[in-house]
């Protein structure tokens, strides 16, 4: 891909020698990335676009700062998620989520969750994603980020430190204690069940 | 694990499953648009810079009055210690012994 043979040092001398054609070619380069942590963190009512180009703009803001400690990437990583933590910031939690607020599928997997003890009995994955997507939002922004990191996109402690910055203690502690809230919200739901 | 822990570990792994849908390319003009914003703004660099020069020197100024302070070395001069009296006073005697 010509994405991946993009030499970003280089790109990156050019960018700060305000060379505006690198600059596109840095922004495309890291669009997947940029658009991935977006997506995953995105406050309501705030287009993706928009939170991706501010992230961008902080991006070349700080630009000077950047001295290669680390990869560019991670770099870019941890700006996009400090940004949406910070767009999160602003918005109110969700209140807590109620067995009406759900729709006729995302009900069913909610059913399936808490009834079935067999393995794998929920089948609908986009329906579950709704449904975590709507528990989620009743978390913090920092405990659904952690979440959202360790548990749906499966990355290591490590990883989650490169980009969040955060110390292995705090990921583990705040994994731990959004879980907990995650499952106490789980447990309510439950008890408004209908014929649960 | 409670109870708790293996359904909402049912509900992850359901949800999981579904990778979201992830675009390989920006947005037509995305990039564009987005360049020409960032470089429209030097003059904000610039006074960003100046902002965090200002600080610099705000510190630098307090860190020196802190130390001052510290010390106890006041910004007055205190009485002239007894070596500078003794100077003045043999520039006074040599005036008057040489100068008629």
């Amino acid at each position: 891909m010509a994405e991946e043979a993009l030499d970003v040092a280089a790109c990156l001398e050019r960018v700060r020698e305000r060379d505006e054609a690198a600059a596109r070619e840095l922004v495309d380069h890291l669009y997947p990335l940029v658009i991935k942590i977006v997506r995953a963190h995105l406050p309501w009512r705030m287009s993706e676009e928009d939170l991706a180009q501010d992230v961008y703009l902080k991006m070349f803001a700080n630009l000077q700062q950047y001295r290669g400690e680390m990869p560019f990437e991670h770099w870019v990583s941890r700006i996009a998620v400090t940004t949406c933590i910070d767009k999160l910031r602003y918005q109110k939690r969700r209140p807590e989520l109620r067995w009406a607020d759900l729709g006729e599928k995302e009900a069913e997997v909610m059913e399936a969750t808490l009834k079935t003890d067999t393995e794998g009995s929920v089948t609908d994955g986009e329906s579950a994603r709704e449904v975590l997507n709507k528990l989620l939002g009743s978390l913090g922004p920092q405990d659904r980020l952690v979440i959202r990191l360790l548990d749906l996109e499966q990355k290591s402690v490590a990883e989650i430190m490169e980009i969040t910055g955060w110390k292995a203690s705090a990921v583990k502690v705040r994994a731990h204690r959004a879980r907990k809230k995650l499952k106490k919200h789980l447990e309510d739901l439950e008890k408004g069940m209908p014929n649960g | 694990m409670d109870d708790m822990d293996k359904k909402l570990e049912r509900l992850t792994a359901a949800a999981r499953a579904v990778a979201p849908q992830d675009e390989a390319e920006a947005p037509l003009g995305f990039a564009t648009r987005v360049v020409a914003e960032a470089f429209a703004r030097p003059a904000q660099s610039l006074l960003r810079a100046w902002e965090t020069l200002s600080w610099r020197f705000l510190a630098a100024t307090c860190a020196v009055a802190v130390l001052l302070a510290v010390t106890g070395r006041p910004a007055v001069a205190e009485e002239p210690h007894e070596a500078d009296l003794l100077v003045e006073l043999t520039d006074q005697t040599f005036e008057h012994a040489f100068i008629p």
